[in-house]
């Protein structure tokens, strides 16, 4: 007879200690990442176990990210012009060391497809939170946190994920996310909402290439993001705004790349002035 | 079946068919039926709501914490709660028929991906309708043909018990 009524109590406080941690989690009070990582050690290598596994399509998916990934600084080191290549010899910008990895999983399909994947690299690789991560086709997110076996993978186009980019050939400075900033058009699932921040022109099918962040982290520059596919100008904003199709399908990711180390270990060199 | 073997079998069958959905797409199985809501809503309609809210609970735990999990830790556990406690009110006595047990497990498939929407369009992100009907009705059918068979599995454990 007493059993219905426990069961209730033990309902009611698994739920408050459920929005307790929710609470925490969303206030920032508490840093609950410790949790993740130990639930990572713990069933990253079950899920490396279950995942798919290396065959021959995915060994020459493999092999052609390597080979984008240079043929992306062959193609950015012949774009610009010799003050930029000077400027790419330097030792801060030298090369892109990348580990290769394989998604394992991928999580909740949410609204507009998923926004996590966990890839079968970890800490033991070298792989460390807010890494560019990337595949042949271009730029597919950062890493959200590492596990010694296994690494999370925020997607592009996921809420969190906001990409400063270059616009075309000229490099107009913009933003690309998931969500719509104030005054851009709500992009269709699958796409991205661009914002320039500045008022020049905005051309459909335009290349949209990553701006880059201090130190590489969270994202390399110059890795394809996407083409524009939708432009919208002067609707409550000074700027033009559009919309991107991304260069990669989230739901094809097989084999990617995540760029590690890259940090100076040089001085960068002085100049000198009038010469 | 309380006993804590059984608690364990239990929490055992949320990992699996967590790790299976989270597996199976990353081998491009899509769409892929929510197989986690299938069992709660089979623990809810065996027990009732108060059961299938924590049935919802630890799944939606489980769901948080396997990696890559959730944006927020506690976050699903809260949405497959929700859902847990609304299948568990039409549990009937007796045989369920198996479009009853789909028409719940729709309704329990609509809060778990209606808040998903709520929350994407609060941040303006986009929202595909198509495709959240889709799984709805994908898990809808999905529950048609399982729960008969947990249920089962929990009916005959409980007669090998207590005879």
């Amino acid at each position: 007879m007493r059993r219905a009524p426990t069961l209730r109590r033990v309902a009611l406080a698994a739920v408050a200690l459920s929005v307790l941690v929710l609470l925490l989690d969303v206030s920032g009070a508490v840093d609950l990442d410790p949790a993740r990582r130990f639930a990572a050690a713990g069933l990253g290598p079950l899920e490396r176990a279950v995942g798919p596994r290396e065959d021959e399509v995915s060994r020459l998916r493999a092999e052609t990210t390597r080979l984008s990934a240079r043929l992306a600084d062959a193609e950015r080191e012949l774009a610009d012009t010799a003050q930029a290549r000077a400027l790419l010899a330097d030792p801060a910008v030298d090369g892109m060391p990348l580990v290769l990895a394989r998604v394992v999983a991928v999580g909740d399909p949410g609204p507009a497809g998923p926004e996590r994947v966990t890839i079968d690299v970890g800490t033991r690789d070298g792989v460390e939170a807010d890494r560019t991560v990337l595949c042949a086709d271009g730029l597919v997110g950062r890493v959200e946190r590492a596990g010694p076996w296994t690494s999370d993978v925020l997607l592009l186009g996921a809420a969190e994920v906001t990409v400063g980019v270059r616009v075309g050939t000229a490099g107009t400075l913009g933003e690309a996310s998931g969500t719509a900033q104030p005054g851009a058009p709500v992009a269709d699932p699958g796409t991205l909402s661009l914002a320039l921040l500045d008022t020049a022109p905005l051309r459909r099918g335009a290349t949209v290439r990553t701006l880059g962040s201090p130190g590489g982290r969270p994202f390399a520059p110059g890795v394809r993001v996407g083409v524009v596919t939708r432009v919208r100008s002067g609707a409550g904003r000074l700027a033009a705004t559009g919309v991107v199709t991304p260069a990669v399908d989230p739901g094809t990711l097989d084999v990617v790349g995540v760029v590690v180390g890259a940090s100076r270990s040089r001085p960068r060199p002085a100049a000198t002035g009038g010469r | 079946m309380t006993g804590p073997a059984a608690l364990l079998l239990r929490a055992l069958a949320l990992l699996a068919a967590v790790v299976l959905a989270v597996t199976l797409a990353a081998r491009h199985v899509a769409p892929v039926p929510d197989l986690l809501l299938v069992l709660v809503v089979a623990w809810a309609l065996w027990r009732g709501p108060v059961a299938g809210l924590l049935a919802g609970l630890a799944g939606g735990w489980v769901l948080d914490v396997v990696p890559p999990g959730g944006g927020l830790l506690g976050a699903h556990a809260l949405v497959y709660a929700a859902a847990g406690a609304l299948a568990g009110r039409w549990r009937v006595e007796g045989p369920v028929a198996a479009p009853r047990v789909a028409a719940v497990a729709l309704a329990a498939a609509v809060v778990v991906e209606g808040l998903a929407v709520v929350r994407a369009l609060a941040v303006s992100a986009p929202v595909s309708l198509l495709d959240v009907a889709v799984r709805c009705l994908l898990t809808a059918s999905a529950a048609a043909l399982a729960v008969p068979l947990v249920v089962g599995a929990e009916r005959a454990a409980l007669r090998r018990r207590f005879g």
